[in-house]
């Protein structure tokens, strides 16, 4: 999960996201869903990358596909 | 105001306690007060949870007071392992060293898998150089409390809920028909009216159970029921009983004092299933191995060598420096080394914070443990703004932050003398950096 963060940017997973108060507390800041393979896990897993308020997106730049 | 205290020694502890860090005002005359309660009780297996609540202090800070406290002299930590259907303080350990994978309640006849995050409690009592009490020898116990205390101010756990809400204690209590401390050597009798179900109960000094079931048709006459305890166990003359009188004589053949506690539980009660107990709020074995103090102050504290422990539930980030070979290159190893320090260094604070403790860093990444998912992305995102800070005070971006966050079921285990996990969890909240390409998902 972290490799796939790139700079400034926090990637959480889905189990960390649906979290209580997670979402709620994360209203402020862009985030992008997508999706990711990480290595050694078979399953394809939802991810959340939250961008710092400080920086531009950086969509794809990290290696996750985001929705269409 | 209690009168055996080692008053010298107190404040000696104390002026060392108020140094150890800084502290909200009166925090410590809080503590000072406990310790001079009149009540022993008060201070046997202290939940620093509760004095939280009661002191108004939050409970970080009371966490962190228990544990410098400790450190210095103060209380002893230990480790109690809950049963989650009667309450039972099946095991209590004063050291995680000492705690195995599972457990066994006497009463309940039940194994259960040790996890650090349900019935696994962390608790402070009094240290004996302070302050001595009865509690703090257990193998005499018996000689300083009533039947009464012993089985629910030691034995039971005091934070046991049922399900309505009421104090598990207190039903037990009604549950019980006899409660009652038998000599070595004495018989007792004790006349009982017994409805259908079974009679179900233990001596808590041997850790000997006994259960028979109460059934057929109502005893016209007075049965009489010879229990004899020998060896660690109970030994009784019939495999059942029947509705009606009875009654039952208790014969201690060991050479120790026993402690018989014995309920009678109804065909009602039985066909209920067990649903477990809830717990007041208390200081679980998990939130306290994430806590940085612990971290820090209890380095000695792990798991014993080939053991492991069952985490349900517990919260990984892990950081990174993106870049680092090229910043080494650029500012070289020795400027580079004490810049990943100082980063660690601001990090450490910012996972402090946010109730959550420093793993281990690994090269110049950083793994830190939350029992709470929702303090480590707050963690994460003020992290981030740290970062953004340490670097605006250097005027370069060279130290840049990627973090990964994610939580699931994972075991404690000991690895290079530390306490640490093991599990899938950890792999997904790490794992990618080999095969991720930019642009790329593989």
């Amino acid at each position: 999960m972290q490799e796939l963060a790139d700079s400034r940017e926090v990637y959480v997973s889905e189990e960390i996201y649906q979290a209580p108060g997670v979402q709620e507390f994360l209203g402020k800041f862009e985030i992008i869903p997508g999706k990711a393979h990480l290595k050694g896990i078979h399953t394809e897993m939802q991810v959340y990358k939250i961008l710092s308020s400080d920086r531009e997106s950086v969509d794809g730049r990290a290696g996750v596909q985001t929705p269409a | 105001m209690a009168t055996d205290i080692d008053e010298k020694l107190l404040d000696e502890i104390l002026t060392d306690l108020e140094k150890a860090r800084s502290w909200t005002p009166r925090t410590i005359a809080k503590l000072e007060s406990l310790i001079h309660s009149e009540d022993e009780f008060a201070l046997f297996r202290i939940n620093p949870i509760r004095f939280a609540n009661e002191k108004n202090v939050s409970e970080a800070e009371a966490i962190d007071l228990f544990l410098h406290a400790t450190r210095l002299g103060l209380f002893q930590m230990d480790w109690q392992l809950l049963c989650p259907l009667c309450g039972a303080i099946a095991n209590s350990f004063n050291s995680l060293h000492d705690v195995h994978s599972d457990y066994f309640c006497t009463l309940c006849q039940r194994s259960a898998e040790t996890s650090m995050d349900d019935y696994m409690q962390v608790s402070f009592t009094i240290a004996p150089p302070v302050r001595k009490l009865v509690f703090h020898r257990p193998e005499s116990i018996q000689e300083h409390l009533s039947v009464d205390d012993f089985y629910f101010k030691y034995f039971f756990s005091e934070n046991g809920l049922t399900t309505t809400g009421e104090k598990s204690n207190d039903q037990l209590r009604a549950l019980a028909k006899i409660s009652s401390y038998l000599e070595p050597g004495q018989t007792k009798t004790f006349d009982l009216d017994l409805s259908a179900g079974r009679l179900w109960g233990l001596d808590g000094l041997h850790q000997a159970h006994l259960s028979l079931p109460i059934g057929g048709e109502p005893a016209v006459t007075s049965q009489h029921l010879w229990i004899r305890l020998a060896e660690g166990e109970f030994q009784a003359d019939t495999a059942s009983l029947f509705p009606g009188k009875i009654s039952l004589e208790f014969e201690n053949r060991t050479s120790t004092k026993a402690a018989l506690f014995f309920m009678c539980l109804s065909e009602d009660y039985l066909r209920k299933t067990p649903t477990g107990l809830q717990f007041a709020p208390f200081l679980s074995a998990k939130r306290l191995v994430t806590t940085q103090t612990f971290r820090d102050l209890f380095r000695n504290e792990y798991v014993h060598g080939a053991e492991s422990i069952n985490i349900k539930e517990m919260t990984f980030l892990f950081t990174d420096l993106k870049g680092s070979t090229a910043l080494y290159d650029r500012i070289g190893d020795l400027k580079a080394f004490a810049l990943v320090q100082e980063h660690f260094e601001s990090l450490t604070k910012v996972i402090q914070n946010h109730s959550g403790a420093i793993v281990k860093t690994i090269g110049d990444a950083v793994m830190a443990s939350f029992a709470n998912p929702f303090d480590a992305v707050r963690a994460a995102l003020e992290l981030l703004e740290e970062i953004s800070r340490f670097n605006k005070m250097r005027g370069s971006e060279d130290v840049i932050l990627k973090i990964g966050i994610h939580r699931g079921p994972c075991i404690a285990v000991t690895l290079n003398d530390c306490l640490d996990y093991f599990g899938q969890t950890i792999n997904i909240a790490s794992r990618c950096k080999s095969w991720l390409t930019p642009g790329k998902c593989t």
